[in-house]
Order: structure tokens, then C-alpha cells, then sequence
């Protein structure tokens, strides 16, 4: 095990990981150190994980849009990864009496990361094999390392299937590493997929914490939190090159984002910018992140301007609608380069079309019932869901779940829509993408059924 | 009066459930480790790779061979609905594209350089003489198999047409020309996968 944890590639890709990290950290307690003081070390860990790849993410597009990919090296990185630490640890040291860290807390994180080792080691030491993986992510990232002219790649005909509309974020991430290690390497990145996945326990983990600690032994929701994501389907595609638990990932950090905006009754003004940053850093990402990015803007739009006016919206956020700038400028550099997406003058679903739905729907029926993929946890969430939702319902405090069950219908529904209008025959798309579209929201049910318990009995 | 005591049973029920599949999968976890010990290839990533079904063909690229891909696995679960649609859209003409693992692995491996798919026929009829010694050609067909049908009596039974004649002659001549090159067996089983269908590496020797 030692010599695949020292080799040469491996030590990069976790100084990789750990740059992305540390940045995150920095920046929240840089910009939002009041979001987090608030929060458990699980919690921080998470969403600066998550905002650490969003700042990244943003950096390495503008790196991109302005032709400079071949400055990035290994040198250029360790330069970059020394003043990140520096600065880490000057904030930390200013900012460590208001940092509180429980030390049961960095016993449970050692112990977290012991139970997935074999899965790290897994990551580490996997070759690439899966579809989506090779025709889409890594092959655009061996172009953008090759420094080849993408464009031409995205116009080629020979790569029609790469899905050429995509957004290049993941690719971007990928070939910076290739940079580093001046060579392609698609098995050792594997880690940083892996690191989302790990990621996505330490929010689960974290939100049971600041829901339930004072109710449950923290090794019950140790135990709870481990039992959410260890179903197979997750472990699969963990970090087998597909980038869709990844955006389920993306997805949950802004549902949670979300709700606290909406339940957090002192000062909340740091949440719509936190969530204006992450849909634009899921734009990035893939497509599904469109629909969900619509409604997230649309819902925070209506809750602040109902109360403090819309003006004042704008006034106060305007800035961090930069945030969408990457998402905007590949719409416009795709379309005048005429890179071709199926559903460009597809829009409008036939009438005839209408059929599919009840097929559709029949299809995420059987879907959710899979209990080979996803265990018994889909089912025991909408149970939750619907109890405690009852519950919520008669005490009245539904209405402030509702933004967020509005937000899954419509990323849902937004998954029909595409069915509706898709030119291939959309039998052979549903099957060959159903578990995909699948993991961009199980965690969102997951977390509502958490939420849902904790709203009905929490108090 | 429920208390919440009453839960603890229940929800350790579930997290064994699950973690029963999770430690179904933490065995092979540690399957490719125990693999890549005794390798004797130069790199992890190649220890690595070497269990990779398509090792061979990344091994291809990585030596910078030229290389003729034969492509003749076309049915419509190998339909690339994406280049058929595009390509509708350029031409007006509907014209069915293939893709399968193969091409999408030679893709991967080979790129920048692209590898046309060819059929058995195109070969034959068309790039036979641009053909080099120490070329390599790729097949999702195996030759031999044809070429052992040709040579069996109860084919010499049937009746043939002057093309049918035509193709087998210059079909022989090709397979002559040829060697066929092992693919290592690979003892690596990933979880949940289909297994890959198979594929042929022919090696021009004159």
C-alpha cells in the first residue's frame, strides 16, 4: 500500500486535493468568516472543499479564456500551494479562538477517513474504462493538456458523441493536473473524484451534527451518514470518471445553502452570495445544472425581494452575478463557433411527444425502487418524507419547505422535459442515463428527509 | 410515550444492511493492489493499466504504431445516435454511425491522431497496398475464424460469385500477410461491469 500512497503521482494529486481545500478555507474565512464560525468542522470541511473547487474552477476558466494554459506547471503549483498554506495558517491563527473544533470531531474525521481507505486506495489504483468517462471528461482534458486547439477537437465530426455542448470545467481541472505531472494520468486523478464523494459524507455528516447532536449519540449519526452513502451506486460512481455524483454533490452544498438562508432568523446575507457562487460553479459542470440554477436564482429573487425589495436584491448581489460569466461566455463561444448540442432547436416538444411522459415516469418509478443500487435508504426517505412532511403540514410550517420541494420537482421535472424533446429514441436514452440523472438528486431527498425530521421534532 | 431509544435497533438494522454490500466491495477494494505487486512494469500507472482490457490498444498508442482499425460490430446497440443526428443535420441524408467501446478506447488512446474505422471489405479493396510491415491492424472481427471458414471443405461446397471468389482471394492474401498478437489475460473483475466484447491485434509481417 505504501509504495501506491509515496508514488510520484499519487503524492501530487493529494497536494492537488489539499490545495483546493486549503484555498476553500482561506476563502470562507477570508470573505465569509461569519458562515463559518457558525458551523461544525464537518460542515467547514465540506463547503470549503466545495468552494475551494468553485474559486479553482473560476481560475483555471480564465486561464483558459485567455490562452495561458501552459503557464500552469509543477512549479507554478508549488509556488501557488506555498502561499495558500501561508495564508492558511495566518488566518487560522487569527481567526483559531473563534474556530471552535471538537476534538471527539477530528477523532470521527480520522476515523472517517480509515473506513474509506480502501476506496482511496480503490480510486488510486483504477483504470478508466467507463463510457462517459472516455468520450467526454478525460478525452477533453487530453486535448486541453495536448494544448491542441479545442475548438477544432469541438468541431470535429469524428468526436460528435463527446457531447461537444458540454461545459469544459471538470475537463479544465483534469488537464491542470495533467500539467503538473507533465503527462497523462487518468488513474491518480481518480482521488479528486473520489474527494467529492467523501465530501458529500462529511455534509451529510455534518448537517445530521448540527441537527441532532444534542438528541443522538454521535456514533448513531456516524452510522446514519455512512448508511446514506455507501449504497452501491454511489461507491460505483464515486470515482469511475463520471461526473454525475459529483454534481449531486454540487447540488446538495446549494439545497443546504438554501435552506439555511430560508430558516436562519439572525443576520443571512452571506447565503444568496454563497449561492450565486455555487450555481455559477455548477454551470460549469454539466447541463442538469441549468434547470436548477434557474429555479435556485428565481427562488431567492421572490424570497429577498418579497421582503426587502428587489431593488435592493440587485443593489446587494449584483456583483456575484459574475458568478455566471463562465457559464454565459461558453453559451456565446459555443454558439457563434456553431458547436452543435441537441437540443439547440429542439425546445418545443411534439404533441405526439406527450405520450413518453407516462412511460417516463414509470421508468424513475421503477428507478427509485431499486433497492440493488440505492439500498433501502430511497425508500425509507420518502417515508420520512411524507410522515414528517404530514406532520409539518398540520403544524403550518410546510410553507418554508416549499422552495426547496419546489426546487427538486423542477430539476425533476426538468429530466421529463428533456425526454419530451429529445430528437434520439428516448427509450434508449432513459435507460443508458437513468441511474446518472438519479444521482444528481438522491442526495436532495436525502437532505429533506433530514430536514423534514428535524423541522417536525427537532425543536 | 415513543422514545427515540426505540429507533436505535432499527437504524443500526439499516447501516448493517448496507454495510454489508459496502464490505462486498471493500474485498476488491484490495483485488488491484494484491494484482500490481509482483508486476514487473516500469510505472504504477502501467502496472495499473496492464489489467485494463484494452491494455494492448493503449500500448499501441503509447508506441506510436500506425494502426488500421477494423470495424465491423455494427448493430444498433452500437448505433451513435449523436453522429447520425449531427451528421443529418449537416447533409439532410440519414446515415447510421457506430460506436463501440473499441473505437471509443483507439479515440481515447490514440488521440491527437484519429483512427478511421474501416470495414473488412474497405481493407481489402482499398488500403491493402498502403499496408506496411510492422503495421498493426485492430479488428473487432476475428480473421481467423474467416479465414478457417474459407479453407473448410463444406465451403468449397458452396457456390460463389466472381466478386464473392474476388474478395475471398484478396482476403487470403491479406490474412497471409498477417500474425496475430496474444492479449494478456487479465485477472482483474470489476465490479458491476458488462464484460468487454473482444477484440483482435494482427501484426503485418510482409
Amino acid at each position: 500500500m505504501l509504495n501506491i500512497l509515496i508514488d510520484k503521482n499519487n503524492l501530487i494529486i493529494f497536494s492537488f486535493v489539499l490545495f483546493i481545500q486549503i484555498l476553500g478555507i482561506n476563502f470562507l474565512l477570508l470573505f465569509f468568516k461569519e458562515f463559518l464560525k457558525k458551523n461544525n468542522l464537518f460542515l467547514n470541511l465540506s463547503y470549503s472543499w466545495f468552494f475551494g473547487n468553485a474559486v479553482f474552477s473560476f481560475f483555471v476558466f480564465l486561464i483558459f479564456i485567455f490562452k495561458k494554459l501552459n503557464l500552469l506547471n509543477l512549479n507554478s503549483f508549488l509556488g501557488l500551494l506555498f502561499l495558500t498554506s501561508i495564508l492558511f495558517i495566518f488566518l487560522f491563527l487569527k481567526h483559531k479562538k473563534k474556530i471552535k473544533i471538537k476534538r471527539s470531531n477530528l477523532v470521527y474525521l480520522v476515523f472517517t477517513l480509515i473506513f474509506f481507505t480502501p476506496l482511496i486506495i480503490e480510486s488510486l489504483t483504477s483504470f478508466l474504462v467507463s463510457w462517459d468517462a472516455l468520450a467526454i471528461w478525460f478525452l477533453k482534458a487530453k486535448v486541453l493538456y495536448l494544448g491542441q486547439d479545442i475548438l477544432s477537437f469541438l468541431k470535429s465530426e469524428n468526436f460528435y458523441y463527446s457531447s461537444q455542448a458540454y461545459p469544459l470545467g471538470i475537463s479544465l481541472v483534469i488537464s491542470f493536473y495533467y500539467r503538473l505531472i507533465n503527462q497523462i494520468n487518468d488513474q491518480a486523478i481518480q482521488f479528486y473524484f473520489v474527494w467529492f464523494f467523501i465530501n458529500m459524507f462529511f455534509l451529510f455528516f455534518g448537517l445530521l451534527l448540527n441537527f441532532f447532536e444534542k438528541n443522538f449519540p454521535k456514533f448513531l449519526l456516524f452510522l446514519i451518514s455512512i448508511t446514506l452513502i455507501i449504497s452501491s451506486a454511489f461507491i460505483i460512481y464515486s470515482h469511475n470518471g463520471y461526473v454525475d455524483l459529483q454534481v449531486g454533490y454540487i447540488f446538495l452544498v446549494i439545497f443546504s445553502l438554501i435552506y439555511f438562508f430560508l430558516v436562519k432568523k439572525e443576520n443571512t446575507s452571506f447565503y444568496p452570495k454563497l449561492i450565486f457562487l455555487g450555481l455559477g460553479y455548477s454551470l460549469m459542470i454539466k447541463n442538469e445544472a441549468l434547470p436548477f440554477s434557474l429555479i435556485g436564482v428565481f427562488i431567492l429573487l421572490v424570497i429577498f425581494g418579497l421582503n426587502f425589495g428587489f431593488l435592493n436584491f440587485f443593489r446587494k448581489y449584483f456583483f456575484y452575478c459574475f458568478s455566471f460569466l463562465p457559464f454565459l461566455y461558453w453559451e456565446v463561444y459555443r454558439r457563434v463557433n456553431l458547436i452543435p448540442s441537441f437540443l439547440d432547436s429542439n425546445l418545443i416538444p411534439k404533441k405526439e411527444n406527450f405520450l413518453r411522459l407516462k412511460v417516463v415516469f414509470n421508468y424513475f418509478l421503477l428507478e427509485y425502487f431499486n433497492t440493488e443500487k440505492y439500498g433501502l435508504n430511497l425508500v425509507i426517505a420518502l417515508f420520512l418524507i411524507i410522515f414528517f412532511g404530514t406532520i409539518l403540514f398540520y403544524r403550518r410550517k410546510i410553507i418554508k419547505m416549499i422552495p426547496l420541494l419546489l426546487i427538486l420537482l423542477f430539476q425533476i421535472f426538468s429530466y421529463f422535459y428533456v425526454f419530451l424533446i429529445t430528437p434520439f429514441p428516448y427509450i434508449v436514452q432513459l435507460e443508458s442515463s437513468l441511474e446518472r440523472i438519479f444521482l444528481q438528486f438522491i442526495p436532495l431527498i436525502y437532505f429533506l428527509a433530514i430536514v423534514f425530521i428535524f423541522e417536525a421534532i427537532g425543536d | 410515550m415513543i422514545k427515540k431509544y426505540y429507533f436505535y435497533p432499527l437504524i443500526i438494522a439499516i447501516f448493517l444492511i448496507s454495510f454489508h454490500f459496502y464490505s462486498f466491495y471493500q474485498e476488491s477494494f484490495f483485488q488491484m493492489m494484491n494484482l500490481i505487486k509482483n508486476k514487473k512494469h516500469q510505472t504504477l500507472y502501467e502496472k495499473i493499466q496492464s489489467e485494463n482490457p484494452y491494455y494492448e490498444v493503449w500500448l499501441l498508442a503509447k508506441n506510436g504504431k500506425n494502426v488500421y482499425f477494423i470495424f465491423e460490430d455494427k448493430n444498433d446497440k452500437n448505433l451513435d445516435y449523436n453522429t447520425t443526428y449531427f451528421k443529418q443535420k449537416q447533409t439532410g441524408k440519414k446515415i447510421n454511425y457506430y460506436l463501440s467501446e473499441l473505437k471509443l478506447n483507439i479515440d481515447y488512446f490514440f488521440y491527437p491522431k484519429v483512427i478511421k474505422p474501416v470495414s473488412l471489405w474497405e481493407i481489402l479493396y482499398f488500403h491493402q497496398d498502403n499496408i506496411g510491415k510492422y503495421d498493426i491492424v485492430i479488428s473487432d472481427y476475428e480473421l481467423d475464424e474467416y479465414w478457417e471458414r474459407i479453407n473448410s471443405q463444406i465451403y468449397s461446397c458452396f457456390k460463389k460469385t466472381v466478386l464473392e471468389k474476388e474478395y475471398d482471394e484478396r482476403f487470403k492474401t491479406f490474412y497471409k500477410r498477417l500474425k496475430r498478437l496474444l492479449i494478456s489475460k487479465k485477472e482483474f473483475i470489476p465490479i458491476n461491469r458488462h464484460p468487454e466484447k473482444p477484440y483482435y491485434i494482427y501484426q503485418v509481417i510482409n
